[in-house]
């Protein structure tokens, strides 16, 4: 059962490089880079790992054997991965079965300075439809996802706005954001559609950046850091019908996720400090308030009105900045946030949040079809 | 419908997945797959049936009509030969049959494109002898469903 992984699995050390633009490095640089801060927060060698998961990464980076060449280890477990909910899975169970000591994850992208342009979209269509018909960019789900909710649930382009305003007052205090400057709802309005109904603040930006974490055997985690951080409960869900989905436009795989999650532990949304989202666009923040519990369906676009998921808010959301004003790294940059925020580490004293013990994180690839949830705490 | 703002996008790829809905466009017909063992009625590109994953796929004629189930506007081309139509249209048109397919709605800015709206399908010229299905407003007769 999934409450068996419970609480089995800790992370003991992370490690990150400096985002947006680091020019001269490849991805496996800035992933290499990232797990030498990891090993040294957790005090261990690379020879220590048993365990090895790269995230695969544009350009062709993030190979397992290239990667795992300049690591020059022998683990018993190693994994390309997709993304972050797959290497936490594989980390976690293998760690929980005493497969595995201490397991590397890590991710590196050099995506910004090699200029990739995410033509593709999130659809499995198939052929050159995408191109008949003009479909690109992954964006395309967000932005049909916010247009339907405008329609079932009278949300408007203002009330979006929220999200970006409120990651934006995070970022504006965290030194590793790419973009510190401040949205406000005249700015937001102002900004230009790329696909419409979203705006470009709407979007993640695309940055440079490594991120790495080990995680180890609850056990032995104090052993390793004064402040291990627990994985609490986890729950995976994937859902590949697509369009043929009867609820397509909300993020489906989240709500079978979301309800495992929440059964398979003692806490509730009421317990969590802060809520990760990775939103690659903002509509996601929105779905994931709805399907992970913290307001009812269909009403979050006015919930997080009134700067609720802000800093001082009731739920902060992305307490770093998100991908929306931090850095595009597809969830790894969130963990890495959750993990400081948990020791009480943040690296600017006023993103600190008071009394964090419980973060809930969700992580997603391909906006619809996988979704991981975890939630961490100490 | 003037064509010509729409004159260079591009053609379709021929494969087995989307061939007969392809070309019974260029004859201005409209089909939809059809699974023989399970009937299940998809939208194309099709490899496979999606509920039994049988590959006794048939294309069978169908209404062209439904509604649109949710629509964007590009402002930015990154298929650049729909650079000159910004901002156009994407949709997710929603069969009466009950699949749902990602087309462009075309319109003469006379009406808004909204969710809901009752669509039906034109054929428009894509490359030498092809065509693909593309879908306009329908103010037909109102229907029971609507």
């Amino acid at each position: 059962m999934i409450s068996d992984l419970n609480r089995q699995a800790s992370i003991v050390g992370v490690g990150a490089t400096p985002q947006g633009k680091v020019p001269g490095r490849s991805g496996d640089d800035l992933a290499i880079w990232a797990l030498r801060e990891a090993l040294s927060d957790a005090g261990i060698a690379a020879q220590d790992l048993d365990g090895l998961i790269v995230q695969h990464s544009f350009g062709g980076n993030g190979e397992l054997g290239v990667v795992g060449h300049r690591l020059g280890i022998e683990p018993h477990v190693a994994y390309n991965v997709a993304y972050q909910g797959q290497a936490l899975q594989i980390a976690v169970m293998a760690v929980a079965a005493g497969v595995c000591r201490h397991v590397a994850l890590m991710y590196g992208t050099n995506q910004r300075s090699n200029r990739n342009v995410f033509g593709m979209t999130s659809f499995h269509i198939g052929g050159n439809f995408e191109t008949v018909y003009g479909l690109a960019n992954p964006g395309s789900t967000a932005a049909f996802n916010y247009r339907r909710r405008m329609h079932d649930f009278g949300a408007t382009e203002e009330q979006l706005g929220a999200v970006a305003i409120a990651q934006s007052k995070a970022a504006a205090l965290n030194p590793l954001a790419v973009y510190r400057d401040l949205i406000t709802p005249e700015t937001y309005l102002k900004a230009p559609y790329v696909i419409a109904p979203l705006r470009l603040v709407d979007f993640s930006m695309v940055s440079d950046g490594g991120f790495a974490m080990i995680i180890s055997d609850s056990e032995r985690a104090s052993d390793l850091h004064k402040a291990p951080v627990t994985i609490e409960a986890m729950s995976y869900q994937s859902n590949f019908r697509e369009l043929e989905d009867p609820q397509a436009m909300y993020h489906p795989s989240q709500v079978p996720n979301a309800e495992r999650l929440w059964s398979s532990c003692d806490y509730g949304p009421s317990d969590m400090r802060a809520l990760y989202v990775q939103d690659a666009y903002t509509p996601n923040v929105l779905s994931a308030l709805e399907n992970y519990g913290f307001c009812e369906f269909g009403t979050a676009h006015e919930w997080i009105q009134g700067g609720r998921i802000e800093l001082g808010g009731e739920l902060p959301v992305n307490p770093n900045g998100g991908q929306n004003r931090m850095t595009y790294m597809v969830g790894w940059h969130n963990t890495y946030d959750a993990v400081h925020q948990l020791r009480g580490t943040a690296d600017s004293p006023e993103r600190q949040l008071a009394d964090c013990n419980l973060v809930l994180s969700t992580m997603s690839l391909g906006h619809w079809q996988n979704t991981c949830s975890i939630i961490l705490g100490k | 419908m003037n064509s010509n703002p729409r004159e260079g996008l591009p053609s379709p790829e021929l494969d087995e997945r989307n061939q007969p809905f392809v070309q019974n466009a260029a004859a201005g017909v409209f089909v939809l797959p059809v699974c023989t063992d399970c009937g299940a009625i998809m939208a194309p590109p099709v490899a496979n049936c999606t509920t039994c994953l049988s590959d006794a796929i048939e294309w069978r004629p169908s209404s062209g009509t439904g509604t649109v189930f949710s629509f964007i506007d590009y402002h930015r081309a990154w298929v650049k030969e729909f650079e000159s139509l910004i901002p156009y249209n994407v949709s997710i048109i929603e069969f009466d049959e009950g699949p749902r397919m990602i087309s462009n709605v075309l319109t003469d800015g006379s009406q808004p494109v909204e969710i809901g709206a009752r669509v039906r399908v034109a054929f428009e010229t894509r490359g030498e002898g092809r065509a693909v299905p593309v879908f306009v407003l329908d103010n037909g007769p109102a229907s029971e469903d609507n």
